[in-house]
């Protein structure tokens, strides 16, 4: 899965990123949110979400639990960030902005 | 998720991957309901998502892998395959599973031995500083160590080494029977000098230890101390304890303390119960008389300083001492053994693991059962081999499958190794079982009912050590071939030809047959080698008859002043004794014959120089030769009168002191004299010759004996040869005893039997065990020949099927397959039989009229071997005529 690798920087910061902002989701729900917010530009690959989260949620970034949900007969796994999951986006976001930050400065100054 | 989370997913897989199908199938549900809610026509939906979201299996197994220790589930996948394999075929299992383990308890049983008679460091202060003092003493025979002193040379000793050491002294321990209240009971006592405790270390659990103080004045410090097993055993941890009263003899001693727990002496094979000051030694004249060696001497050398330094301090006050020790020698004494005193030299022998008589009579005898047991554990070893290899040549296909669809090299390694741990940690539970068992049984075999055996064989941390690194060795040795064949299974060869891989499978299990077939002769022929020891000690002329004979210890206090009072008292009792129903004749003597105690006397002959003066000498009163059933083959029995009115004055002699002191003629009537101080000589007339009997032990064999008529003295041993048993004899005894006289009282009851059996029990006992593990190596080489065979014969029933086709008779197949037996055989029965008999010289100490060449002992092991290889192959070889050629053919 090498594609999934090279992205996955930035798929644990926006799962982080939506998680602390919009509180408990399950993956279906932040599949929806990552591709809502920008607008259908970004779009999940939803076979690497799953393992990404068991891993992220392995390294205790992120917790989850089972909830019945309405109106289906099956349970929805939710997520939540954790307190370690916060100390981990602060510091990929600002990984993140700092090397987007010099790569539209080589853009615009080459 | 947590490390517990990951450990607890491996044992729900199934429930894990249900997880993570659900999260999934959730997903799909929902992105399906959005689809359609976007206008997707439904029945396209479903499809849509699916292909939007990949392969759930991938991602189902990714996520499985980062919920789990992936290690260790491939472990607990192996070991859940090895238990059901391990299920399936129960018979292998368990023959493997008990013959592992009762080799594994059996050796673990002789490592506890070992380890509490000979390795076991005792639990003092700077053990690695301890030593014993020695030197060497003539004996009968040879030179022997000896390590008994006086009390006057220990003052000296110590004083003279003040700087050095410090030295302290331990009477020998031994069954001295205390009374508490009106309760007499037996216990093992000890005397110590009153530094002792705080020169070994040891302190106390309860109340205080030994003072020097407590070992000032002789006679006058009755204090004890007592060991915590004897505290916890005797009185429950009562620490009312201390202040309490016990005597021992006519002393009556207080209880100041309990020692540290662990400690129990310093003799391995003697567990201590309690401690007097050496003052209190009864007779007084055991502290005083320089010549009664009651003693060990040991101490500890000082920081810094060395074993050697120690010595050159002692050796001078040694010296001095033996000097003016032979002054107060007799004449008689022969001047070899004066000078070999004068000129003996003190040793000092590190001493960390204490000193013990029962580490000198049987560490030989414990090193080759532990040598025994080691072989059978090795014979069980390659039992287990082979019928894993066989399994696995079996499986060779299922090996080779699972290799060609993907399976790792070292998963099929380990799924090897992880059935032989399986295999282990069975054997090992059984082992453990079993050790528990056999060390303390084996303990009481090679004790007697008279003098037990007392060890610490609780396993502890060396034990257990031991049985792990055991178990991991012979996992190791009997897993390694099988784990090496699979890992070389290769999947094209297996799966395209039957053959591969056979040849060298055939060879290996032969070379482990032939290796059991070498090993079990060695232990066949030394179990043999200690059978014919004890039968030829059973059927040695002991010269009288032991059966049907009771001994009574009995002694009178106070006794008769007068000699011709003691002797009328216990002439009475002999005859009221004789007159009990059921008994034949009774008799009385010193101590009971071959019971260990001895008295040697000095002899000359008037006008004649006699080379051999020191002989056995035994008081014995009329009718001991009758009652003993040992034959007066000339004059006559002692009397009553021939005592009086000086006890020695007239005795019986025995044949060998008869041919000894006046060969080619006629005994009776002639005079000898024996020593009765420093140069004074008793006349003695001889009334009579009896034939040789045993005195003192087998070994020792017929020497000189003088049988005197009984003196004043107050403990006798009556002996009673009954007509059936002991049971009504024993009651009406005692009545009888306490109706001549109330100062008579029984001390102890035993039969002659059971003394001359305790004399052989080494013997038995190594006898037994040899013969039990012999039997053991030769069934675990039976099956293990039996197993080889019948796998080589239906992995050749093609070939021989093409034999028969081809013309061959059944009878020449028939040859085939014993012929490959007998050539495996004899080829480990050869190579066993020089083995055993280049080893057997290590156990000669142990042997008795037995030369380690023995020709009845090297035969009948190779006879045995033979019979058991033959039956083994009877059913193979029977099986093999049986072979229907065009069956055999067409199955492949």
């Amino acid at each position: 899965m090498p594609k999934n690798e090279s992205l996955q920087g930035a798929l644990d910061l926006l799962v982080l990123k939506i998680l602390a902002k919009r509180g408990p989701l399950h993956g279906y729900g932040i599949t929806i949110q990552i591709e809502q917010i920008s607008e259908e530009v970004l779009r999940v690959e939803e076979g690497s979400l799953y393992p990404a989260m068991h891993r992220m949620e392995e390294a205790g970034w992120i917790k989850a639990e089972w909830v019945s949900t309405e109106g289906s007969k099956r349970r929805a796994r939710y997520y939540e960030i954790t307190k370690e999951g916060r100390k981990r986006l602060e510091a990929e976001e600002l990984r993140w902005n700092a090397v987007t930050g010099a790569v539209s400065r080589v853009l615009l100054l080459a | 998720m947590s490390t517990i989370g990951k450990l607890k997913n491996i044992f729900r897989p199934v429930a894990l991957d249900a997880d993570i199908d659900e999260e999934l199938a959730y997903h799909l549900e929902q992105r399906t309901a959005g689809l359609i809610a976007a206008g997707v026509k439904p029945e396209d939906a479903a499809r849509r998502a699916r292909i939007q979201f990949g392969n759930p299996l991938v991602v189902r197994e990714t996520s499985h892998h980062t919920r789990v220790i992936a290690w260790l589930e491939d472990l607990w996948r192996s070991l859940n395959y090895g238990f059901r394999l391990l299920r399936k075929s129960p018979g292998f299992s368990l023959t493997a599973i008990v013959s592992l383990g009762l080799a594994i308890g059996a050796c673990t049983a002789a490592f506890s031995l070992l380890n509490a008679v000979v390795f076991r460091t005792l639990p003092v202060a700077h053990p690695e500083r301890l030593f014993f003092a020695t030197y060497p003493s003539q004996g009968p025979e040879a030179t022997q160590e000896a390590d008994s002193f006086s009390y006057p040379l220990y003052r000296q000793l110590k004083a003279a080494t003040a700087r050095e050491a410090d030295i302290l002294l331990s009477g020998y321990a031994g069954e001295r029977g205390v009374q508490w209240g009106s309760d007499a009971e037996s216990a093992t006592g000890q005397y110590v000098s009153g530094d002792a405790f705080r020169v070994l270390g040891v302190g106390s659990a309860l109340g205080r230890v030994f003072s020097p103080a407590d070992d000032e004045k002789p006679g006058e410090n009755s204090v004890a101390l007592l060991s915590y097993s004897y505290w916890e055993g005797r009185f429950g941890k009562d620490p009312k304890i201390l202040g309490r009263t016990f005597r021992y003899q006519k002393n009556s001693f207080q209880v100041i303390g309990v020692v540290e727990k662990g400690f129990n002496g310093v003799e391995p094979g003697n567990m201590v119960d309690y401690w007097m000051p050496a003052t209190m030694y009864t007779p007084a004249e055991a502290i005083t008389n320089p010549g009664w060696n009651w003693f060990r001497i040991l101490g500890r050398v000082k920081q810094g300083v060395t074993l050697d330094q120690a010595r050159q301090r002692m050796q001078p006050v040694f010296s001095d001492f033996m000097k003016r020790r032979v002054l107060q020698f007799s004449a008689a004494v022969p001047k070899s053994v004066v000078e070999s005193l004068l000129k003996s030299k003190l040793t000092l022998q590190p001493g960390a693991t204490g000193r013990s008589g029962l580490r000198r009579g049987s560490q030989t005898a414990l090193w080759v059962l532990a040598g025994i047991v080691g072989l059978v554990l090795l014979i069980a070893c390659a039992n287990v081999a082979n019928l894993l290899l066989a399994r696995g040549a079996a499986r060779s296909r299922e090996l080779a499958l699972r290799v060609a669809i993907g399976a790792g090299r070292r998963r099929l390694v380990e799924q090897v190794l992880v059935e032989g741990i399986l295999l282990t940690v069975g054997a090992a539970m059984v082992g453990l079982l079993f050790a528990l068992w056999a060390g303390p049984s084996i303990m009481n075999m090679m004790g007697t009912s008279r003098e037990q055996i007392r060890l610490d064989l609780s396993l502890g941390l060396p034990g257990c050590g031991f049985l792990v690194a055991l178990c991991a060795l012979a996992t190791l040795f009997f897993g390694l071939a099988p784990a090496l064949s699979a890992a070389r299974t290769s999947p094209g060869e297996v799966l395209h030809s039957t053959d591969g891989g056979r040849m060298t499978r055939r060879l290996q299990s032969r070379v482990l047959v032939g290796a059991q077939v070498l090993i079990c002769t060695v232990v066949l022929f030394a179990a043999c080698l200690f059978l014919r020891t004890f039968e030829r000690l059973m059927n040695t002329n002991l010269g009288f008859r032991p059966e049907n004979v009771m001994i009574a210890e009995i002694r009178s206090d106070p006794a008769p002043k007068e000699l011709a009072a003691t002797i009328a008292l216990w002439s009475q009792l002999r005859d009221r004794a004789a007159a009990i129903p059921g008994v034949e004749s009774a008799s009385l003597s010193s101590w009971a014959l071959m019971q260990g105690n001895g008295w040697i006397n000095m002899i000359r002959l008037p006008g004649r120089a006699v080379e051999g003066t020191e002989v056995k000498f035994l008081a014995v009163s009329p009718g001991f030769f009758h009652t003993m059933g040992m034959r007066l083959v000339s004059g006559r029995d002692v009397t009553w009168q021939d005592g009086l009115p000086k006890p020695h004055t007239a005795a019986v002699v025995d044949e060998a002191f008869a041919h000894h002191y006046f060969p080619g003629q006629s005994a009776l009537g002639r005079r000898f004299e024996v020593e009765e101080g420093k140069d004074k000589y008793a006349s003695v007339t001889i009334l009579g010759v009896v034939a040789n009997g045993m005195y003192r032990d087998i070994r020792d064999g017929m020497s000189p004996t003088v049988f005197v008529p009984i003196d004043e003295g107050a403990e006798w041993s009556l002996e009673l040869r009954t007509r059936a048993g002991f049971d009504g004899v024993i009651p009406a005894l005692r009545r009888e005893v306490s109706r001549v006289h109330p100062s008579l009282k029984i001390t102890d009851v035993y039969s002659q039997a059971e003394i001359v059996n305790g004399r052989l029990v080494r013997e038995r006992t190594l006898a037994i065990l040899s013969t039990f593990f012999a039997g053991a190596a030769l069934l675990l080489a039976a099956v293990g020949l039996y197993g080889v065979l019948s796998y080589s014969v239906v992995q050749r029933t093609r070939e021989i099927g093409i034999r028969l086709a081809l013309g061959s008779s059944r009878a020449n197949i028939i040859r085939l397959v014993v012929g490959e037996m007998l050539l495996v055989t004899s080829l480990g029965l050869t190579a066993g039989l020089a083995f055993g008999y280049g080893l057997s010289r290590y156990v000669s100490s142990l042997l008795y009229e037995v030369k380690p060449g023995d020709t009845v002992s090297l035969l009948a092991p190779a006879l045995g071997l033979l019979l058991f290889a033959l039956v083994a192959a009877l059913a193979p070889a029977w099986r093999a005529a049986r072979v229907q050629p065009m069956i055999a053919l067409r199955c492949e």
